[in-house]
């Protein structure tokens, strides 16, 4: 079979996606079926990301078990957005019996936003800093959707005034996209170093989704549900040591 | 209306699901434990846990966050492991999915319940939402086998946890009334703030339960609250974990293993007598014949023992799980949805980091 039925959806950014598609591996083309975006400022994904998943899949008359593949937005990003999409993707696979390819909340985000050339995704990330990638996003006949996302470096964490360093050395100025612009510009207010290209996106749309899904599944290998994880990038605020407690643990010789 | 029996003991032929009850696979992820149990009615096909006690242990107490993470990691192998176990390859010849939907950490929580969406959207299963409290309800009521389980009958319920205190009257399935609670810490609480104080590992419960099997509970006087008042229903535990530390304050840390066990079976003491004097009082004043501790802190053997003492003399019957169910665990919620199917309610979830047992979307009509 040269096609494959491919479900995708993201809940890490306040704008969560859903986005369905088929990709014909012969032909090398990729066509989107449906798709749907939600700007969630109340985080209550939760309570209407299957029925949503459901509704898009029966708006494009596709059955649950006629899907291929489930991909999902893994982060960074919030991390119960990261979370609530990934246990939903484990419940969907598992029950279908199908496969999970991991995609980086950060591509999506590149992918949804207009611009070619030189982009930096970046969520915020709260504490000052952000969630960013490099990426460069390019038109190419060659790909299924005429497209091309193709990443310049790791998803990481960094402190605004790092990220400016960072692109400061680059060659050519990259535009900064995503919800960490704003971050960027508070970093920025009163400083005279050169202002670069910000273009402010509340998240990840289902166009862009879609996109990123065909050249992860370009990229990727499938995983079984049970493989999939959030990606965070930073501890839990108990590991990084940021709430001590009030008395410190002092264990018993005797117990 | 008269009790619905949880499970139903027609049990011929090959032993269809609808023969013993409705099979479901149940899932809990509410607090610290991930879990996931195949039932038919109050019969545990299979029930596993996957606990997070050794992450959390090195902070002295759960940290929301990383409970979150490791349920998500746990979710599909208990699930794979509980079908595995009962025998079941896949969800086919299922009735229903259940999850815990609350009260718990909000994180946590969601981990369960969007898998359990993901899975019925998948199946086609209904999926029910089950009040975690219910489920610990229904903890008394599980069999390893298919006779083993048992009908649920009239009772006052102790519900005794890390979450909660309460007393409540149980005249059938989804038919719950709360009589008296904890105003501030709940008894398990109280149990792990003390333990910390002490300097005993998380979980504190256990660790002052077996202290305190070596200590002298008469050797230190700390108070017994709320007994005063002949009426009160209700608990208190933050004046006894502040008299500890009052304790520790002046007299200094045990200075010996015998000092260490006297405290912990004085502290043990003092919470026994308040559980088992309120129970009394709510049992006689609501003229039941059964009395079942449930919830995590039913595992002590302090109370259990106390709580059997008053049974005999009071004469009434004391029922507490099997040790295995006492803890957070999936096959009690399994348990309840069995009974609420059969009991005719209708699949739904509601996310809640708080509602009561007897709050209206609990109850049954």
């Amino acid at each position: 079979m040269s096609t494959r039925t491919i479900l995708a959806f993201d809940a890490s950014t306040p704008r969560t996606a859903i986005a369905l598609g088929v990709l014909d591996l012969e032909r090398g083309e990729a066509t989107q079926l449906a798709g749907v975006d939600v700007l969630d400022d109340a985080s209550q994904a939760s309570t209407w990301l299957v029925d949503q998943i459901m509704a898009t899949l029966a708006s494009a008359k596709i059955q649950g078990r006629a899907l291929d593949l489930i991909v999902c937005g893994v982060g960074p990003g919030t991390f119960t957005g990261a979370r609530v999409a990934v246990a939903t993707a484990k419940g969907l696979a598992l029950g279908l019996d199908r496969p999970v390819l991991p995609l980086s909340t950060l591509a999506a985000v590149a992918a949804s936003q207009p611009r070619r050339g030189a982009i930096v995704a970046t969520l915020d990330a709260r504490r000052g800093e952000l969630y960013a990638a490099r990426f460069d996003v390019e038109p190419e006949p060659a790909a299924m959707s005429g497209l091309h996302v193709r990443r310049r470096s790791q998803d990481t964490v960094v402190a605004a005034a790092d990220l400016l360093a960072e692109i400061a050395q680059l060659a050519a100025a990259p535009t900064i996209v995503g919800t960490g612009v704003h971050v960027i510009a508070a970093a920025l207010a009163g400083s005279q170093s050169p202002t670069p290209a910000l273009l402010p996106l509340d998240g990840v749309h289902a166009a862009g989704l879609w996109q990123a899904t065909c050249d992860a599944f370009a990229a990727g290998v499938s995983l079984h549900p049970r493989e999939l994880d959030a990606v965070y990038l930073r501890g839990s605020y108990a590991e990084l040591g940021v709430n001590r407690p009030k008395r410190p643990f002092v264990p018993s010789p005797f117990a | 209306m008269s009790e619905v029996p949880l499970l139903l003991r027609e049990t011929s032929g090959e032993g269809r699901a609808t023969d013993r009850g409705p099979r479901i696979l149940a899932i809990e992820s509410s607090c610290d434990e991930t879990a996931a149990a195949v039932v038919e009615g109050g019969w545990v096909r299979s029930s596993v846990v996957a606990s997070q006690v050794s992450v959390h242990a090195a902070f002295g107490g759960i940290v929301p966050e990383l409970a979150s993470r490791h349920h998500l990691g746990a979710i599909v192998p208990v699930i794979e492991e509980a079908l595995a176990q009962a025998g079941c390859g896949a969800l086919s010849g299922f009735d229903a999915i259940a999850v815990t939907e609350g009260p718990g950490l909000v994180g946590a929580l969601l981990i369960g319940v969007q898998a359990a969406r993901g899975l019925a959207a998948a199946t086609g299963l209904p999926l029910f939402g089950v009040h975690h409290m219910e489920g610990h309800v229904f903890s008394a009521m599980l069999g390893d086998d298919a006779l083993a389980a048992r009908e649920l009958e009239p009772h006052l319920a102790l519900l005794v946890s890390g979450g909660h205190t309460e007393l409540c009257e149980v005249t059938r399935v989804g038919r719950y009334r709360l009589i008296g609670a904890t105003r501030d810490d709940a008894v398990g609480e109280a149990f792990d703030k003390v333990a910390k104080m002490i300097g005993l590992p998380y979980p504190g419960g256990p660790a002052i339960d077996a202290l305190a099997a070596e200590g002298d509970p008469r050797a230190l006087s700390f108070p017994r609250s709320m007994l005063g008042d002949p009426t009160s229903l209700e608990f208190s535990f933050s004046g006894l974990k502040t008299a500890v530390l009052v304790h520790l304050e002046t007299r200094g840390a045990p200075r010996s293993r015998q000092e260490l066990a006297d405290l912990c079976a004085s502290f043990q003491a003092a919470v026994v007598d308040v559980l088992v004097a309120k129970a009394r009082r709510a049992r006689a004043r609501l003229g039941l014949g059964r009395v079942h501790v449930v919830g995590g802190v039913s595992a002590n053997r302090g109370l259990r023992a106390a709580m059997a003492a008053a049974a005999e003399e009071d004469g009434f019957v004391f029922c507490a799980p099997p040790l295995r169910y006492c803890g957070d665990n999936a096959a009690m919620i399994g348990g309840a949805a069995a009974a609420r199917i059969v009991a005719g309610a209708a699949p739904s979830v509601f996310v809640h980091t708080s509602k009561a047992i007897d709050d209206p979307r609990v109850l049954l009509p």
